[in-house]
């Protein structure tokens, strides 16, 4: 199998099997439209992202390399959230800025996979959680101002009663 | 492929500067922890991880974190339909139509205030292709319910092709005439009408109605 050479934005050299880089759309592309020819040992640059992420992108991609390809989005079927491998799952217990990091990564190479589990895991810590809680989840600042809150606060009235 | 053309994103160059990137210091780490990675993520990939969540935590939860998640929850394509019952109050049904532009199905049962959702849904609403009403009243007052709103919802919602009334009076022939037009003009519509009617509009309905898909369950009063 040949190999092509992935640079990271710090500098720092990847060797990676060509099938295993092409789970990424977006070097795909770059290997056929650009014709860069696996054979004269270029160097594909990715300035967008860094060594410790090209890392572990490169490790999904390796695991997943067998995989079919992931199936088109229907807007009108339910989306589940519940169906991460136990694999996937330990991947990503990582830190939230390694996470999100992850999730620029896999939508700029074009990873679908990829994406859709680290967005689905995300979603999984939004899930089922009040206001204040996801705002402690993530750091978020209420940016309301007082009017604004009253307004929000009554139209939960209703729900808050039940 | 969500946003490929976008300028470069790095987290970590927004947040705190890191000197080495794996191994930094505990000070450093516990700085980064409380840094919301979350915020610098591009709207729409904050929209596709919404697009994993039910309208439930959207509504109750989500919309109701900060602005600019106010702003994308709306957006999410789980608000592409819309359904409620008597439970959900008149103003947060209306404020939730209004914000919610790109509502495709729309089912509301057991409530007293068609005329005015109704005449929001048909403002609103420009994308809708389904429509239910089922048990409604018209007002708390009238139980028919107005045929000059419904005639907007069809003249404004010029996608709708499925309507379904159940157990619904309908005020004066106006609505079943505009349908007989419509059908005239080759659009497809597909109506389902449980629900009692005067001898003219069963006339009317009848009329504009043969050769569609038609259920006729008609109590003519």
């Amino acid at each position: 199998m040949p190999n092509i050479k992935l640079r990271s934005s710090d500098g720092e050299t990847f060797e990676v099997d060509v099938e295993i880089a092409k789970c990424s759309v977006t070097i795909k592309t770059m290997l056929e439209d650009l014709g860069m020819d696996e054979e004269e040992e270029e160097v594909v640059p990715l300035p967008n992202v860094n060594s410790a992420i090209l890392k572990k992108v490169i490790q999904w991609s390796t695991y997943h390399k067998d995989d079919p390809p992931p199936p088109e989005d229907d807007e009108n079927k339910e989306k589940r959230t519940d169906d991460i491998s136990s694999w996937d799952a330990d991947f990503l217990k990582v830190d939230q800025g390694t996470l999100f990091e992850l999730i620029l990564a896999a939508n700029y190479l074009d990873i679908k996979g990829l994406l859709d589990v680290t967005c689905k895991t995300v979603a999984n810590m939004i899930k089922g959680k009040a206001p204040e809680e996801i705002r402690k989840t993530f750091n978020i600042k209420n940016d309301f101002t007082a009017s604004e809150e009253e307004q929000v606060r009554k139209e939960n009235e209703w729900c808050e009663e039940k | 492929m969500l946003c490929l053309e976008k300028s470069p994103y790095n987290l970590r160059n927004k947040g705190p500067k890191r000197k080495h990137a794996p191994d930094e210091g505990s000070i450093e780490r516990k700085r980064l922890r409380n840094f919301d990675y979350i915020a610098a993520l591009p709207d729409e990939l904050l929209l596709y991880i919404f697009s994993y969540l039910d309208v439930k935590d959207l509504y109750y939860n989500v919309r109701l974190v900060c602005r600019k998640w106010r702003r994308i929850a709306m957006l999410s394509s789980a608000w592409k339909s819309i359904m409620a019952g008597n439970e959900v109050p008149t103003h947060v049904l209306h404020n939730w139509i209004q914000s919610s532009p790109v509502i495709k199905h729309f089912r509301i049962s057991n409530r007293n205030d068609a005329d005015v959702i109704l005449e929001a849904v048909s403002k609103h609403s420009n994308h809708l292709e389904s429509i239910t009403i089922e048990n409604c009243w018209g007002s708390s007052q009238k139980i028919s319910i107005q045929s000059t709103t419904l005639c907007k919802l069809l003249t404004r919602c010029k996608k709708l092709g499925k309507i379904n009334f159940e157990r619904v009076k309908i005020r004066s022939c106006k609505f079943f005439k505009l349908l007989a037009k419509r059908r005239n003009n080759g659009k497809f519509l597909q109506l389902c009408y449980v629900g009692p009617v005067t001898p003219k509009q069963y006339n009317t309905l009848k009329e504009s109605c043969s050769g569609w898909i038609f259920t006729e369950f008609i109590e003519i009063v």
